[in-house]
């Protein structure tokens, strides 16, 4: 017998003998295929509906938003910390003064917001170039870094938003100081989007820099790792004046334009280097950021140039100028995001002294800054209810500066560290940061080991 | 040694051409002066540039005469210049002082670290283990902080770094290098050391007292050469222990340098043009002098401080008071010794009793209890005056 | 009599010939594909065991057959060979769950109507003498569908309307949906996704139209469900074909504020409640079943056994906890958060 070109009596057949075997067992429980099929799915024969029925679903409600109106969000960044040395950048018997000047004191940081372990130059005087201390010197230590707290208000059918930022502090704030809790306003402003379905926005009050990227991940949430770059001294503070954000898209080429300008009280120093909340020479600061994106649907590429320029608002000369620039590029490919900036400051000498977020000093001196950062990170996505993501990621950075009759003093710094997503609200971040003094300033052992835990609501 | 700031402005260049468009948007800048006064610092080098140009320096709010360039550095015809010994009074007594170093509206300066190089540490004589260059010279001290910067100082703690074994002195220019290779540092005195420039000297003949014409201290020499932060610069010295200073912030502690002058027609203060009288300690203080063995240890920093005298002051000349200079003559007084010296009444340089009847206003405690406190005006320009001359004679030492 | 059926079925089976679908095509024969198998059977009991060991021998080879025609692009076998399968008696209904969609998918990329199961099947065997002509009469009949009825509670700020609700059997295999030949549409309009949820069919084509002046940029970072339609101007429209039952987050790359959700959904008996919560599923058989409910306020889809009896279930209540807290921060496209407040 010749095999059957048809195509199915085989299987057919066993089915119906599978039926037929059943029956003929006696007794059994015959759940014919045939007389018993499953229930049938409505025939695909059926006629469609006459019309698309396009509000069928589930439409809100007029007047309920997805995102209410008003919304807090905040963090606790807890963690734990350990640098090396004395906790700061000082070598041990240098008797040089300003003690601030010959170092990079901003190197040892151990939190989101650039902190570092010491400041402590022993009773030697400094000249403003401080960053904040979590003042734990060498010794490791659990810190409370942050309680950041935000309100963000959303006018129902009106293009006007608010937003608070406010940063609760704990801090022992050194030998006799007694724990001192400082409360700042990092970010209040009024936004208005001033054309419909245009992205053109306008803001008046206290915000971000506009100047380079490093700006939004100024927050512990956001931040792949845990300390910012040593340029984020210079472009991440906050500055109270007004902005204005526009952006075109131009879909053919899957590309946008935009366009960032803001006219502030002062730079985009952090508090620490300068006052943020008031100008002093009465002539504001221009900067303005202008960027390019490639938004494909697997590969995102970023680039953008930045400026800065207007008279330093650490002291009271109009005439002495800080000039600013820089250049960032971002790339976004399958979980990997390459991200680098290179910024250049250049400072007059200013008339008096020196006034800044922490203080008063003597001399407002003739500065320059150079250098870059550069980062890689990889964001392993993984679809469990609990853990989110691992992305490690590791930064290179290096920074040529000179005051005013100092050497110039190189340092560098390589950060390597893990971040950890859990259940979307809980972050665990650990990194170490290998800061080297490569021209002018004395090596010394500063070496921070740090990490971070993130809740966020 | 040339006073440039090449670096600074090749860098500043770039960013001004890169800011371009930004500049046009924030071309806002006016051209107000600023509210604060600027702390400003005249090393030898500007004020030999300021003896050129002429005009004076340190010209602030309070001193608005300023300093003629003429009362620190006298020119010499080969176009150098030397330190000048500026006459001035002590405790009574004449004295006389250099000034290598002008400060305007600093409220303090502190001590920096100036680094001997030795081979090994020797507590009780810590240089004789002095680090030798190849030519047999001791090795070239080192510091960093230098006459660029506003916040170099020319009153120095003195510090012996030991030099690993076998080590190349000349190849440590810079403090950096000291702390990088973790040196054994030692702590040792006070000392008053200004760089100078090439064309800064002390000149031929050794230093006198410019009346008494006696030599001055032997201390103050013309030293070749420092290595300032890897740059070669000469320096002279101008003792040691002439200063004390705060350890805890090592800001360093000033004495008046006293100012006589009169009430001007709009109240202010003129200058009588005598020499300044060097106070002990600080003001109002009624302490004694601390100058044991008559070494001074204070002058080295100063503040210029007005003292008002009446309208019937007068500063003594020789010249013009023969009669006087025969009674100083007749009591083996040298009458230079009071050339300048100012009195509180000019009347007094034609008294029988002469110089007993004048009220003489050349010492801190003298003038403090002769003028009060309302005539005693501080002002904003300090400098540093090291004693070279003091009690009437050369400050013996080192 | 055994014989007599086999003989019987060979008759049949060469009698109707080739079975519709394309005629020529074969699947390579693979070992074991082979049947009946060679087991002896000397008693009853043997004959039960080879019964038992023929059925899971076939249920093997359709499953992989049909995944084999399937693969080799012979979707009217591989819809067969499945279709086949799903009447297999006893069939497990884990074995159902994995096939329906397979078969559903097969279907619609063969296109047409199912092969007609009547080729190469017997009519029924009227001369078993075992089987009792009224369970025969019982048994071929289908049972008559009916509704189930209730009331969703919960959903927060958003309310119960926006929860999809669906059913799937516990004592059989659930149907596959009916799939709309017309896409599905969703609309952005004034910065919202209209509708807010939209519960479709696994298989089913939505189209995102852009109803607003300005661009949009949908996109889903759900697993398994990832898509972006790229920028799209006013006007325009983005087809996507879902085909993984589950959740599908909508967000705009362009608008943060902009959030919405798609269901898919691969049983038949399924539907999203009205705006106050009530909702009825309809053309639902008698049986034992599972109710599954999804909103976005829940952190987990809810479940709770319905039994259907031959006149419906209702009053079935549904409470959606709101344990899933609100999306604060709002990937973009790549993933990457956004400060909201930034606007870009």
């Amino acid at each position: 017998m010749t095999r059957s070109r048809s195509r199915y009596p085989r299987f057919t057949l066993l089915v119906v003998a599978l039926a037929v075997g059943r029956a003929s067992l006696g007794g059994q429980a015959r759940a014919d295929v045939m007389a018993a099929p499953p229930p049938a799915a409505p025939d695909l024969a059926d006629p469609e509906p006459a019309e698309e029925v396009e509000t069928e679903g589930f439409v809100l409600p007029s007047g309920t938003a997805v995102v209410p109106p008003l919304t807090l969000m905040g963090y606790v960044d807890f963690g734990f910390a350990d640098a090396g040395g004395n906790g700061t950048s000082y070598p041990a018997g240098d008797n040089r003064v300003p003690a601030d000047y010959g170092v990079d004191t901003f190197a040892p940081a151990v939190n989101s917001r650039g902190d570092v372990a010491s400041i402590d130059s022993d009773g030697r005087v400094t000249n403003g170039f401080l960053p904040r201390s979590v003042n734990i010197g060498g010794r490791p230590s659990f810190l409370l870094n942050v309680v950041n707290q935000e309100l963000r208000y959303q006018a129902p059918h009106v293009p006007v938003m608010a937003f608070v930022r406010l940063q609760v502090l704990p801090r022992w704030g050194g030998d006799g100081a007694g724990n001192v809790t400082p409360v700042y306003v990092d970010q209040a402003f009024g936004r208005v989007t001033l054309i419909e379905g245009r992205e053109l926005f306008i803001a008046g009050g206290k915000f971000d820099s506009v100047f380079g990227i490093e700006y939004l991940d100024n927050s512990s949430v956001y931040r792949t790792g845990i300390t910012p770059s040593l340029f984020a001294r210079y472009t991440t503070g906050t500055a109270l004046g007004t902005k204005a954000f526009y952006r075109q898209q131009i879909a053919p080429l899957w590309s946008a334009l935009s366009l960032n300008v803001a006219a502030t009280n002062g730079s985009n120093f952090v508090e620490a280097l300068q006052p943020t909340d008031a100008s002093l020479t009465g002539v504001p600061l221009v900067s303005a950021r202008f960027g390019y994106e490639l938004n494909l649907p697997s590969v995102q590429i970023k680039l953008g140039a930045s400026g800065l320029r207007g008279p330093r608002n650490d002291q009271f000369d109009r005439r002495a100028l800080l000039e600013m620039f820089g250049f960032d590029a971002r790339l976004y490919v399958a979980g990997l995001s390459l991200s680098g900036e290179y910024v250049h400051v250049d400072e007059d000498e200013g008339a008096g002294g020196k006034q800044t977020g922490a203080g008063a000093y003597l001399i407002a001196s003739e500065f320059y800054a150079r250098g870059f950062w550069g980062q890689a990170a990889y964001a392993l996505t993984l679809a469990r209810a609990s853990l989110r993501a691992i992305t490690p990621y590791v930064r290179y950075e290096r920074r040529e500066a000179w005051f005013e009759g100092f050497r110039p003093i190189t340092v560098a710094r390589v950060t390597a560290g893990m971040r950890i997503d859990l259940w979307g609200s809980l972050i665990l971040k650990g990194e170490f940061l290998f800061n080297q003094e490569v021209a002018g300033a004395p090596a010394v052992e500063n070496n921070v080991l740090t990490t971070s835990v993130v809740y966020s609501w | 040694m040339a006073w440039t700031s090449g670096v600074v402005t090749m860098g500043r260049s770039t960013a001004r051409a890169a800011t371009l468009l930004i500049s046009v948007l924030g071309g806002c800048t006016a051209s107000e002066t600023g509210d604060q006064a600027k702390p400003q610092l005249w090393t030898l080098f500007e004020l030999r540039q300021a003896l050129d140009s002429g005009g004076a320096v340190a010209a602030t709010g309070r001193y608005p005469q300023g300093i003629n360039p003429q009362e620190v550095l006298t020119p010499v015809g080969d176009g150098t210049a030397t330190l000048r010994i500026i006459p001035a009074f002590s405790e009574g007594q004449p004295a006389a002082y250099v000034m290598p170093e002008i400060w305007a509206d600093f409220a303090e300066v502190w001590v920096q670290p100036w680094y001997v190089l030795v081979t090994a540490w020797d507590g009780k004589s810590p240089t004789q283990n002095r680090a030798k260059t190849s030519d047999g010279m001791n090795a070239p001290p080192v510091f960093d902080v230098g006459p660029r910067s506003r916040f170099y100082s020319p009153l120095w703690l003195r510090y012996f770094a030991v030099l690993p074994a076998g080590a190349d002195p000349a190849a440590y220019t810079s403090a950096e290098r000291i702390f990088d290779e973790k040196l054994a540092v030692y702590p040792n005195v006070a000392w008053t050391y200004s760089v100078r420039p090439d064309d800064v000297r002390l000149g031929e003949a050794p230093p006198v007292h410019p009346y008494l014409q006696k030599p001055v201290a032997t201390f103050l020499v013309e030293a070749p050469t420092s290595w300032v932060d890897g740059e070669s610069m000469g320096y002279f010295d101008e003792g040691s222990g002439n200063f004390t200073f705060r350890t805890a912030d090592l800001v360093v502690d000033e004495v008046p340098l006293y100012e006589l002058a009169r009430r001007g027609p709009d109240g202010a203060p003129a200058p009588i043009g005598a020499p300044r009288v060097m106070g002990s300690g600080p003001p109002f203080a009624r302490r004694p002098a601390d100058a044991p063995n008559g070494r001074p240890r204070f002058g080295a920093y100063s503040r210029i401080t007005f003292a008002v005298a009446p309208a019937t002051s007068g500063a003594f000349d020789p010249d013009a008071f023969p009669d006087a200079v025969a009674l100083l003559t007749a009591q083996t007084l040298d009458p230079q010794a009071y050339r300048g010296r100012v009195a509180t009444d000019v009347a007094c340089f034609a008294a029988v009793d002469f110089p007993v009847s004048c009220t003489w206003l050349d010492s801190q405690s003298r003038i403090e209890d002769s003028l009060g406190v309302v005539n005693i005006v501080p002002t904003d320009v300090t400098a540093c005056t090291p004693l070279v001359f003091y009690n009437g004679k050369a400050i013996s030492g080192r | 009599m055994v014989i007599a059926s086999l003989v019987g079925a060979i008759l049949i089976a060469a009698g109707t010939g080739g079975a519709a679908g394309s005629a020529g095509q074969s699947v390579p024969i693979t070992p074991g594909r082979e049947t009946p198998l060679q087991i002896t059977v000397k008693t009853p009991q043997d004959l039960a065991f080879k019964t038992e060991v023929e059925r899971q021998y076939l249920i093997l080879n359709l499953m992989a057959g049909g995944r084999m025609a399937y693969e080799a692009g012979d979707f009217a076998r591989a819809a067969y060979d499945w279709d086949l399968l799903l009447k297999v008696p006893s069939l497990s209904p884990e074995v159902a769950r994995v096939v329906s969609p397979l078969l559903a998918e097969a279907q619609r990329q063969r296109g047409g109507a199912a092969a007609p199961v009547a080729t190469g099947t017997p009519a029924a065997p009227a001369a078993s003498q075992e089987t009792p002509p009224a369970a025969a009469a019982q048994a071929a009949a289908p049972p008559r569908a009916t509704t189930v009825s209730g009331s969703v509670n919960g959903g927060g700020a958003i309310g119960p309307g926006a929860a999809v609700l669906w059913l799937t059997r516990l004592d059989g295999p659930t149907p596959l949906p009916h799939r709309s030949r017309r896409p599905r549409v969703l609309n952005q309009a004034s910065k919202a996704f209209v509708p807010h949820v939209l519960a479709v069919a696994v298989g089913e084509t939505v189209a995102f139209r852009n109803d607003d002046p300005y661009f949009h940029n949908v996109f889903s970072l759900s697993p398994g469900q990832g898509f972006d339609t790229g920028l799209y101007s006013a006007g325009g429209v983005y087809n996507k074909t879902f085909t993984r039952p589950g959740p599908v987050e909508l967000l705009c790359n362009i608008h943060a504020s902009m959030v919405g959700y798609i269901y898919v959904v691969n049983s038949a008996y399924y539907t999203q409640p009205r705006a106050n919560g009530a909702f009825v599923i309809r053309n639902v058989p008698p049986g034992s079943y599972e109710l599954h409910a999804w909103h976005e306020s829940a952190a987990a889809v809810v479940k709770q056994p319905v039994t259907v009896p031959a006149s419906g279930a209702s009053g079935v209540v549904v409470r959606i906890p709101g344990d899933r807290p609100p999306m604060v921060i709002v990937p973009d496209k790549y993933g990457k958060p956004r400060q909201t407040q930034l606007g870009y």
